[in-house]
């Protein structure tokens, strides 16, 4: 018995029910569709959350000196940051700078905010957060500007300032004090996450060192690298590097939600896809089954002619691969130009209702939704779908098996 | 009407098989977008009650412009009165004073920038926990309670001294020590990390508001409030607008009434996908159905049957189907959910979604909303899915339905 | 006024891929209230597409028919569909009762269409079927009858509305002698009994010498109309 007349016989078959078997072919492919596009909108969500520090900042690693993160005090500082961001040992790519932190009180002759500020060297904040190049209004300070100071659109709204107004800063110092300097606004800048929006400031990193009364210190250094996976190893290399004054952690350990909203997602797009894939299997099923029913007497017939049963189980398999065939195929074909389609373009758009972008446990996802295009996890689902429309074949073939001639003959 | 039914519902247990699997399809279906839909609504529910109960409130009362740029001295001025117009309007409605400002709060060695809040103690219990140490009481002055972050960040313990310094009203410098009484947790991290309690006397004085306030806090009763547009509407009409604005909630954090809505609307297109699939199953079996019984139709035809009558047949049998599987349906998502009980977030509690706390655990029950809205859903299912088998039903002609005999 | 009146009326079939087929050529016969007429002629006379014709099944080519004085050829589906559902009641060769309905449900079908009160229906059907001895068998589905039998029931649905003629086609056909006979006798007992006006279609000499009037179809076109005197 050679496949080919198999299949070939199979081929007509399907299409002696034309609409029908289209229909459930469409069924499989647009379930198929609604797993690749849901996966890789996922996908995308947590890549670009993970691969795109610089919109909030924030380092792959980031090293501070022992016991920041605790009490994070001014007086927890390391001396001569470029020194140490130079001995780093990074892998090509990375990018790397210090900061001088402070949880500062400012205020403008209106009202008084509470703030993150970050003193910064201003080419290379350039390339570690975006929103430092993103002004809506004024410039960069100059590198030696000692009391520029860049502040975010939501705060500048609260505040009521603009470009040219001037800012009190206070924060602790070292020494106990209260520190108190005058900063000029000579920027206003726009970020995507409300929080940076709001509570963010960004001066010169001497200007800060200055407030703190901590000269030649910084606080933190971030470095941001290519592939987010190998932070870990990264973090772990750099804290053998720097020694027991320094503690370093991947953004993994900084952000722990991270983690937990990767494992739901992962955990609602398996039920999701899970539930789709039984629905494309009942599909299928009904109407294979439909299929073999209502051929009951032609069966017969075939039997009563000396056709092995096994021959015609063979028959129907040949037609339900015929399906999961063409419906994978389809499916897999519009996913793949629909995910790359929206890798350019944003298909989900939510940012007239949420704003630019949704701060969620230390991230921040970009609210126009786009779609990671994946060949491999498009494959893996169509193969899903290929192994579900094959599986439910079996029912109806095994159901076949059963027939017997007469009773086959009779029943038609 | 009653025999359209019979023979409806007799049609469907003609061919058992072919039923109980488009019904298993539409079961599951309805199961788990229930399943799914009540589990997402619990949470926003507990959301928006942390939102209402908490911080925020149901409804606010402002000083003019103060949600647009939060002036220290953009104030309602007299308060009282202004409780006592709320309560008039709202009748069960308690109003709650709030004193907002910022400031740096500090022992010897060590400050940071704080977000200072006068409150009443007895009215908002719900905004924080106690969980060292001691409320704040009207009896002992200068006390403070503080967020368990803040606590942390200074190191300090109950009884040690915090020394607050800000920005008066007038511009002047506010400066004055406090006892800590006590430590809270709050909903939210931010007020975790950088809370400072005072009672509401203490923080007039301290930003020197006099009897002025910046927020009066609504809350409603009933809990689960989303949609206030006739109670804003009440409150706006008895208050003096020209130096007062009220708002809801949802107005006061837009992002999360948005994210609730962008979710919502994201799994309704999911939804939709999800029951083309089932309407598509539902429409081959359906179509099966009728070119199976063209002869019989062609036999009620002749009969006298009106074709309106024939497509009735049809879709009340795709219907009787619909609602058998939605009432599986939302039985089995009611046995899943009662199974699983409570879904634990703790993993997820240290991060806000838009400013709000993700809640611990989310207690799970069918949520009316969630089922009507698979109601809606099953049944136009079910008559797309049947639409059209059922007009070739009624287009069928007489004659050639029943030539074939 | 005659019950049926078919006036030169053609039919025509024209299907794609097929020289057209003209079934009827030029019919016209007049039927009164309370004949028992046969069609009789050999297969593919005519004898089902005149009955369909008349019962609104199917439009004619050319002519006109009335029944009760009511152009048919005019008349809209809807329109139609009532004019069967209480002017006229079938029989068909192969009983084409409803399988999910029971016979006595069968029966009432009708008379539900028409929105008589369940207690009516019942009564009424009841009534039938103890005269013509099916009142056992109300209860049972057709699937589970004899051949005799589903056709009683199948007559029982066509008259139980009083309908102005009953059209049945080849109703014995399916049926053993005995039984045809049978059944041919109780469809005149009623035809007599009730003033019921019955046009059957057969080419069993059994059948038609039960008949008061057989006309004759030979290649769409009558080729005799003969009355036999009142028995």
């Amino acid at each position: 018995m050679s496949p080919f007349p198999l299949l070939k016989l199979a081929w007509r078959s399907i299409w002696r029910n034309r609409r029908r078997t289209l229909i459930s072919m469409s069924a499989a492919t647009f379930g198929l569709v609604l797993v690749i596009f849901y996966s890789s909108l996922m996908s995308a969500m947590i890549g670009e959350a993970k691969t795109q520090l610089d919109t909030t900042g924030m380092g792959h690693v980031e090293i501070s000196a022992a016991g920041y993160r605790q009490k994070p005090q001014a007086s927890r500082a390391f001396q001569d940051p470029a020194q140490v961001v130079q001995s780093l040992s990074l892998p090509p790519g990375s990018e790397a700078g210090y900061r001088v932190l402070a949880r500062a009180l400012i205020s403008s002759a209106h009202a008084s905010e509470g703030v993150e500020l970050h003193g910064v060297d201003w080419a290379n904040e350039a390339r570690l957060a975006s929103y430092v190049t993103d002004l809506r209004a004024g410039a960069l300070p100059a590198a030696g500007d000692a009391n520029g100071i860049l502040i975010g659109e939501k705060l500048a709204a609260r505040l009521k300032v603009g470009v040219g107004s001037k800012l009190r800063v206070m924060a602790s110092r070292t020494d106990g004090e209260v520190g108190a300097n005058l900063f000029r606004v000579r920027g206003i800048f726009h970020s995507i996450s409300p929080a940076i929006s709001q509570t963010r400031v960004v001066v010169g990193a001497a200007a800060a060192q200055e407030l703190l009364g901590t000269p030649g210190a910084a606080h933190e250094i971030v470095v941001q690298i290519d592939d987010p996976s190998k932070a870990d190893a990264l973090a772990a290399s750099l804290g053998k590097q720097l020694g027991g004054g320094y503690e370093v952690f991947s953004y993994g350990q900084l952000i722990p939600a991270m983690k937990s909203i990767e494992a739901l997602m992962d955990n609602a797009l398996f039920i999701a896809a899970l539930f789709v894939y039984m629905l494309v299997g009942l599909g299928v099923l009904n109407t294979a089954l439909m299929s073999v029913m209502e051929r009951t007497r032609e069966f017969g017939v075939m039997m009563a002619v000396g056709t092995r049963p096994r021959r015609l189980v063979w028959q129907v398999l040949a037609e339900s691969f015929w399906i999961a065939t063409i419906s994978a195929t389809v499916g897999l074909a519009l996913g793949l130009a629909i995910t790359w389609y929206g890798s350019g373009h944003a298909l989900m758009d939510f940012s007239k209702k949420l704003g630019e972008g949704m701060d969620l446990g230390g991230m921040t996802i970009r609210s126009a939704l786009r779609t990671a295009f994946s060949i491999s996890q498009s494959l893996k689902a169509a193969a899903y779908v290929y192994a579900m429309a094959l599986l439910v074949g079996l029912y109806p073939a095994w159901r076949v098996t059963r027939m017997r001639p007469a009773d086959a003959l009779r029943r038609a | 009407m009653l025999s359209l039914i019979r023979i409806s519902w007799r049609n469907l247990w003609r061919n058992a098989r072919r039923t109980a699997i488009t019904m298993s399809a539409l079961t599951l279906g309805v199961a788990v977008i229930v399943g799914l839909d009540s589990y997402r609504e619990a949470t926003f529910a507990q959301m928006i009650r942390s939102v209402t109960q908490g911080l925020v409130g149901h409804l606010q009362v402002h000083g003019r412009g103060y949600q647009e740029s939060p002036e220290l001295g953009t104030v309602v001025q007299n308060p009282a009165q202004v409780e006592a117009e709320i309560s008039r309007a709202l009748p069960g409605a308690t109003p709650e004073r709030r004193v907002i400002g910022a400031g740096l709060a500090g022992t010897g060695d060590a400050s940071t920038a704080v977000l200072v809040l006068g409150i009443q103690p007895g009215r908002s219990q719900e905004i924080r926990r106690i969980v060292n140490g001691q409320e704040l009481s009207e009896q002992s002055p200068k006390r403070v309670v503080i967020g368990r972050g803040l606590a942390d960040e200074l190191g300090l313990k109950v009884g040690d001294e915090l020394v607050l310094v800000g920005q008066a009203v007038d511009g002047s410098v506010a400066n004055d020590k406090f006892t800590i009484a006590g430590m809270a947790a709050t909903d939210s991290s931010e007020m975790d990390a950088h809370g400072v309690f005072l009672k509401l006397a203490d923080a007039q004085e301290f930003f020197g508001l006099g009897d002025a306030v910046h927020q009066v806090v609504v809350r409603l009763p009933g809990e689960e409030q989303e949609d206030l547009t006739r109670p804003l509407s009440v409150l706006k009409g008895a208050l003096d607008l020209a130096s007062l604005e009220a708002m809801t909630w949802s107005q006061i954090l837009p992002e999360l009434k948005g994210m609730v809505e962008g979710k919502r609307q994201g799994q309704q297109a999911v939804n939709f996908i999800v029951f083309l699939i089932v309407a598509l199953g539902v429409l081959n079996t359906t179509s099966m159905a009728v070119f199976e019984r063209t002869r019989e139709l062609g036999v009620m035809a002749s009969l006298g049957t009106r074709p309106r009558r024939l497509w009735a047949m049809v879709v009340t049998e795709a219907v009787l189907q619909g609602l058998l599987s939605f009432a599986l349906g939302v039985g089995a998502a009611w046995l899943v959910l009662h199974a699983v009980g409570t879904v634990d977030l703790t993993k997820l509690s240290n991060a806000d979604m838009m400013g709000v706390r993700m809640p611990d655990a989310v207690q799970l029950h069918l949520q009316t909303k969630s089922v009507a809205g698979a109601f809606t859903v099953a049944l136009f299912t079910v008559v797309a899915g049947s639409l059209f088998p059922a007009i070739r039903a009624s287009r069928l002609k007489p004659v050639e339905a029943a030539r074939f005999v | 006024m005659a019950v049926v009146d078919v006036e030169n009326v053609t039919k025509r079939y024209e299907e794609r891929g097929q020289p057209p087929a003209d079934a009827l050529r030029g019919v016209s016969v007049k039927v009164e209230k309370g004949e028992f007429m046969a069609l009789a002629g050999p297969s593919g006379s005519g004898k089902t597409t005149l009955l369909n014709l008349i019962g609104g099944l199917d439009a004619p080519t050319g002519g006109t028919i009335r029944v009760e004085g009511h152009d048919i050829s005019s008349m809209g589906r809807a329109a139609l569909a009532d004019l069967r559902r209480d002017r006229i009641g079938f029989v068909f060769q192969a009983y084409n009762l409803i399988p999910v309905l029971t016979a006595r449900e069968n029966a009432e079908y009708v008379l539900e269409l028409q929105g008589v009160p369940a207690g009516d229906r019942r009564r009424r059907v009841d009534e039938l079927f103890e005269r013509i001895g099916l009142g056992a068998l109300a209860g049972s589905r057709p699937l589970k009858m004899s051949g005799g039998q589903q056709q009683r029931v199948a007559v029982a649905r066509a008259i139980v509305s009083q309908p102005a003629v009953v059209l049945a086609d080849e109703p014995t056909a399916n049926l053993d002698q005995h039984t045809g006979a049978a059944l041919v006798d109780l469809m005149r007992e009623l035809n007599r009994e009730r003033g019921i006006t019955f046009i059957f279609s057969t080419h069993d000499p059994m059948v038609l010498e039960r008949a008061d009037r057989v006309v004759r179809l030979v290649d769409g076109q009558i080729a005799g109309d003969e009355r036999k005197k009142a028995a």
